[in-house]
């Protein structure tokens, strides 16, 4: 399949289908990982991580692909790599390809700033309660009318539903500052 | 609720009108806590973006890897195999222990192997049962693979925490032929409800559904040839929370549409957990509550160890090596060679301790009738045996229907089969009991069937222990034996000591008793001549008594001892008896002379002494002092109190002497007045005794000696007191520490 038909999948919210096509890109950032002092899981929640800047990069509008996706992807993943590296005061012993690194110094520092704040921030969602998570899920991610959800999740009226979204979006909030806060510690 | 949260969503949803928009917009300029709200709330949204992207993407890949390694390993054709697919339906805690396929387990050596870090969901194409059945759980969970080498134990741990022991020699090919090489281990799992949904795991057993604790699928292959599992099984532990009893094993049976259908569920065994060994109590069968009921503390550990540790069984005496210990009878002869003597001690003995009487001699028990030896007991009691499957409650409880077997074999079952199943030694137990015991055999019979498990141990560790429980079972006993044996040749010599010390006091006694009857008949002879108008003529010299024969010396006078004096003149014989009468007696004579009808007249009046609080006292000795003959006199005890009767020629002192543990207690009357007298005794030191002023008289150096005596025979009282006494608790607890001896014995004793 061609990068641009991943593309297509992935601004149109088919990630399951784009996730299916994109695993062939895979073995590539797993060999990366397990080469530099990582296993298969790290590897694994890497090639995640990434996938996710990329499809947040792909719905902003004006996200134009330079290069092919695989070297994208995996510029994206070496560097995410040798940041958590140094997190661990580890170098990267293998040399990468100069020629995947296609981003600018600047653009990768800002985006592994967001990355970072995204993953607390998912971080903080994931510690919701299962109602919670099921509610904000269907309203924000898979964009259901209130209508639907109240119905789909037995509350008994879209009024509570609602009311109940801003409980759990305000429980994330504070979850957020915790983690915010403890991680700076 | 935060006021900002319902306002901030409808502006990042677009839900504003324009004007409400720029309003908004507004405040944010000026509001930096609406601002900073936003940025959190609009990270949020970020977080869930994420996380739906997420999950969706996860299935993608999952479905990707699937298809892609499916295609890619379509190879090999494989050749007979089994392997185990296996869930476990467990609520929660400690290890549920399953075996697979059962019987015995036994771990040599631990050996991490190298986990693979190939992860692959499928590899192969033929499941284990050799067909394409493959749920859709073999699709969703990935596999870990371990290599193993087949002559080893190993024990491999899973990343959902499942550990395998595997002994060595436990796979072989369909053909029967064991594989020693490298194998191929292949373990997937589905441990908690998430994993088990997402992995599609059907949880239904012939159509009815079941509570799942988490499922596993073992196989193990060689070139990709699945293997089969022989021998003692290989050996699983499954991480829960808690342990539900009802949970079993179920054996997955795949079906033509892909699905597992669960099959012959097996219980767990129960598997043991252990505890300190040294809060166990191993003590027989009502040890513990006889010994507090003797009054001892029994929570001191070392206390009721020393009681219990000096039941020596004399399993390591052997024959003719057993240290000489005089009989009672043999001493007595000893110290009794030549003419058989009166011994006055005897009747001033009994009269003086208090109504204590004196014990038996020293015998050390020995049970040659062993049962189970506290020797055995104290190897294993100890903390080496800690995780063993000596140091659980269960073993605590089958000692006690042991210590009920009064069969050390069966003991020996449990201590030599640490590596083995709780009910596999119950049922040999069992079987060593089936053809006389029949109770017993129901006892442990009772046990088997509560399936209780073993503890895992390696053989090296297991014979290790062993070693160390037939070593220290021989030195504990020995031990015990020799301290045992020391004692009681201590007391032994003691004993000894104590006759010889008493011949040698019995002798000079007998003398000096003698010699002051002798100086008192001469006394109320001299006077009772002068009332008669006679002369008397009072011999110059007193025969020591142990040069005469008593009997021939018999008046058949019914004192409780017997005197005895030379008869030194002719001639006024009458007067004589009488006056040996009366003064042997201690009763007044009233003597009229026949001839010349001369009265002659000596009075005795009776003196009582009671000792106020006497039963404070170890020991009483009570005497008088008469300031006319040359020793003291002791004042016999009749009727709770010290009575004597007193010669009215002679002036008498009195000492009381009492004895309490180390303590003398003393009072002394300077003027001993007939009649009735109660006396308080106040401690006094031993030199202050022996400083003291009623020894003036001449009986001084043989009151000292008294007193020596007196107080060594308080000290044997003592120690004999405690001897009888620990005695007594050994005698008692007998039945208790070995039960079957006293059954035997009883019928005999009463023949």
């Amino acid at each position: 399949m061609k990068d641009s038909q991943i593309l297509e999948l992935l601004k149109s919210n088919h990630y399951a289908r784009a996730g299916e096509k994109l695993y062939s890109y895979f073995p590539v950032i797993k060999k990366l990982v397990l080469k530099n002092s990582g296993n298969r899981e790290d590897a694994q929640d890497l090639y995640q991580e990434a996938l996710i800047i990329l499809i947040k990069k792909v719905q902003t509008t004006d996200f134009v692909l330079s290069s092919s996706l695989n070297t994208y992807l995996y510029s994206i993943c070496r560097f995410l790599w040798s940041e958590r590296l140094k997190k661990k005061n580890k170098r990267i012993e293998v040399e990468f390809e100069k020629d995947h690194q296609i981003f600018p110094e600047q653009e990768l520092e800002v985006l592994y700033k967001t990355e970072s704040e995204n993953k607390l921030a998912e971080k903080a969602f994931q510690q919701l309660g299962e109602k919670c998570k099921a509610l904000l899920l269907l309203f924000y991610f898979k964009k259901q009318t209130m209508k639907d959800i109240a119905l789909q999740l037995k509350f008994s009226s879209e009024k509570i539903a609602k009311n109940q979204k801003y409980r759990c979006i305000e429980k994330a909030k504070e979850n957020l500052q915790i983690l915010k806060y403890s991680s700076h510690e | 609720m935060n006021k900002y949260i319902e306002l901030i969503d409808k502006y990042l949803s677009n839900e504003m009108t324009d004007a409400e928009k720029l309003s908004f917009e507004n405040r944010l300029e000026t509001n930096s806590e609406l601002k900073k709200e936003l940025d959190t709330q609009k990270q949020i949204l970020q977080g869930i973006q994420s996380a739906g992207i997420r999950s969706e993407i996860n299935k993608g890949l999952k479905k990707g890897s699937f298809k892609n390694k499916a295609g890619k390993w379509l190879m090999g054709v494989v050749i007979g195999a089994l392997a185990v697919t296996t869930v476990m339906v467990a609520k929660k805690s400690s290890q549920e222990k399953v075996e697979i396929p059962s019987i015995q387990t036994t771990i040599r050596k631990e050996q991490r192997l190298s986990v693979s870090n190939q992860e692959e969901i499928l590899r192969y194409e033929l499941t284990e049962e050799n067909n394409k059945n493959w749920a859709e759980a073999d699709k969703q969970l990935s596999s870990q693979f371990f290599l193993l080498n087949g002559k080893r134990d190993t024990v491999v741990e899973t990343k959902g925490g499942i550990v395998l022991a595997i002994p060595a020699k436990s796979f072989f090919k369909s053909t029967g032929e064991l594989v020693n090489d490298q194998i191929e281990l292949e373990v997937k799992e589905a441990l908690n409800p998430l994993d088990i949904m997402r992995a599609g795991l059907s949880t239904t057993s012939n159509g009815e559904l079941l509570r799942t604790g988490g499922m596993f699928y073992v196989n193990a292959r060689i070139n990709g040839e699945n293997l089969n599992i022989k021998g003692k099984g290989i050996y699983a532990n499954i991480p829960t929370n808690e342990r539900d009893k009802d949970m079993m094993l179920f054996d997955g049976k795949r079906t033509q549409d892909g699905q597992i259908n669960w099959v012959k569920p097996k219980r767990f065994e129960n598997k043991l957990s252990t505890v300190d060994i040294l809060g166990l109590n191993f003590y027989p069968n009502h040890f513990l509550d006889s010994l507090k009921s003797f009054g001892y503390a029994i929570k001191n550990k070392k206390l009721t160890d020393s009681i219990y540790y000096s039941f020596v069984c004399g399993e390591e005496r052997e024959n003719g090596s057993r240290v000489i210990v005089p009989k009672k009878d043999e001493v007595k002869n000893s110290l009794r060679a030549g003419p058989a003597v009166v011994t006055p001690s005897l009747c001033i003995a009994n009269s003086v301790i208090n109504g204590k009487t004196q014990s038996e001699n020293s015998e050390m028990p020995v049970y040659t009738n062993c049962e189970i030896a506290p020797s055995r007991i104290r190897a294993v009691w100890d903390k080496k045996f800690n995780n063993t499957l000596l140091a659980t409650k269960e073993f605590e409880e089958r000692l006690q229907a042991i210590f009920k077997t009064c069969n050390p074999e069966v003991l020996n079952l449990y201590l030599h089969n640490l590596n083995k199943k709780m009910y596999e030694v119950d049922s040999m137990a069992s079987g060593l009991l089936n053809e006389d015991k029949s109770e017993s055999n129901a006892v442990f019979k009772k046990f088997y069937f509560r399936k209780d498990g073993g503890v895992s141990i390696n053989e090296s560790h297991m014979k290790e222990l062993q070693n160390y429980m037939e070593e220290k079972r021989s030195i504990y006993e020995k031990a015990a034996l020799k301290t045992m044996e020391e004692l009681y040749q201590k007391e032994h010599i003691l004993d000894e000591k104590a006759w010889q010390e008493r011949s040698v006091h019995d002798i000079k006694e007998m003398d000096r008793v003698n010699k002051l009857f002798f100086e008192e008949v001469q006394t109320n002879l001299e006077s009772a001549y002068g009332q008669l108008g006679k002369p008397y003529n009072r011999p110059t010299t007193f025969n020591s008594v142990t040069s005469f024969h008593y009997e021939s010396l018999y008046w058949g006078i019914p004192a409780p001892c017997y005197y005895s004096v030379p008869i030194m003149t002719t001639g006024w014989k009458n007067v004589d008896a009488y006056t040996y009468e009366a003064t042997a007696k201690r009763q007044t004579l009233d003597y009229v002379d026949p001839t010349s009808g001369k009265k002659a007249l000596i009075r005795y009046t009776p003196l009582t002494l009671t000792i106020k609080d006497s039963k404070n006292y170890d020991r009483i000795v009570a005497y008088l002092i008469p300031d006319k003959l040359s020793t003291f006199q002791r004042i016999p005890f009749k009727e709770n109190a010290y009575k004597e009767n007193l010669n009215e020629l002679i002036h008498y002192s009195a000492v009381v002497f009492g004895f309490k543990g180390d303590d003398i207690y003393v009072n002394c009357i300077k003027e001993a007045k007939v009649g009735e007298q109660t006396l308080d005794l106040s401690l006094m030191s031993r030199k202050q005794v022996t400083d003291y002023s009623f020894l003036n008289s001449g009986a001084k150096t043989d009151l000292i000696g008294e007193l020596n005596h007196q107080l060594f025979e308080h000290k044997e009282v003592l120690r004999k007191t405690k001897l009888t006494k620990r005695d007594e608790v050994k005698r008692r607890l007998m039945p208790v520490v070995f039960p079957c001896a006293i059954q035997q014995a009883q019928p005999t004793e009463a023949h």
